[in-house]
């Protein structure tokens, strides 16, 4: 336990050079491990992969079938409901291992940002700590909100043309991208 | 008016470097490959309406180039949170080192003397 007062006499008996590791360790030493974030998952990195690679072959069958009813939204309800739930469980587990901090240096990044990011980047950024949900949380969470934009466009052009399709893999690519990223890292630290 | 891919990358590693300061360097080879393609994509949305307004055949139009801009307003909050966690990630990674250093050399003795 903590005591400053063998602090004090370490200090005053072995001089300094004894103090600081010593109060370093005496204060460190109740905190095993230090959790800013989220631990490595390794379900939401299967499953996000998952995810991504059941996206990229949709993308690409819907692209094939531009111009026909089955390329249609209409067509295609159960693979959004099958994917929203799969990310929805995703987002839930994320959930439950948040240390509760918050994306700490997002807010900061926002508000460094001020009026040169976007209204609606804005919002999505301030979400972030305003709520408190952690990064790998509000990460699966722009996943989800992202496929719902994808219906739309989907309902919008009755289907996905090629250049569309190109676009959504892309932007999609990306958003995915960095929650695989985001999980390698902190493999990594496990790893190493 | 043409975005250019450069001009656009340009700016975002800017406010990049800007807005993470100090935590740049853990961030910074993350976010060049995904500022590059982001500026792409930007650039490749704004091509598509165009080549549509010449030909309805091709690209896609405003509409469907407004949800996509949408969607790339996600992908970019999810790189902007990426970094932030990655500099978390980083910042406790180094914090955890740290104390099983300081537990390994000074733990067995002082620990008889706590």
């Amino acid at each position: 336990m903590f005591n400053p007062l063998i602090v004090y006499w370490g200090a005053k008996h072995w001089g300094r050079a004894f103090l600081l590791p010593l109060a370093l360790w005496a204060l460190l030493s109740g905190c095993a491990n230090v959790q800013l974030v989220s631990a490595y998952d390794a379900q939401i990195d299967t499953g996000v992969s998952r995810y991504a690679q059941d996206l990229e072959t949709y993308i690409a069958k819907m692209a094939g079938l531009f111009g026909q009813p089955e390329g249609a939204y209409a067509h295609n309800r159960d693979f959004y409901a099958e994917q929203a739930g799969r990310l929805g469980a995703l987002i839930l587990r994320a959930e439950a291992t948040d240390p509760g901090k918050g994306c700490v240096l997002s807010d900061k990044a926002a508000e460094l940002l001020g009026d040169r990011l976007p209204a609606e980047l804005k919002s999505v950024a301030k979400d972030v700590s305003g709520n408190g949900d952690g990064c790998t949380v509000r990460m699966l969470k722009n996943l989800k909100i992202q496929l719902g934009q994808l219906a739309e466009l989907q309902k919008t052009m009755q289907g996905l043309n090629s250049a569309a399709a190109v676009s959504v893999l892309n932007i999609s690519s990306q958003a995915i991208r960095a929650v695989l990223a985001v999980e390698a890292l902190k493999k990594k630290g496990i790893e190493g | 008016m043409s975005l250019q891919i450069e001009d656009v990358f340009k700016e975002m590693m800017s406010a990049g470097a800007d807005v993470f300061a100090d935590n740049w360097g853990d961030v910074s080879t993350y976010a060049e490959s995904e500022f590059r393609k982001m500026a792409q994509q930007i650039v490749d949305i704004a091509d598509n309406v165009a080549l549509n307004k010449k030909d309805s055949n091709k690209g896609y139009n405003e509409e469907a180039a407004k949800i996509l801009m949408n969607m790339q307003r996600l992908a970019t909050a999810n790189v902007l949170v990426a970094m932030s966690a990655m500099t978390l990630v980083t910042a406790k990674q180094a914090i955890n080192a740290m104390l099983a250093t300081v537990n390994k050399a000074l733990g067995g003795a002082i620990s008889a003397i706590l």
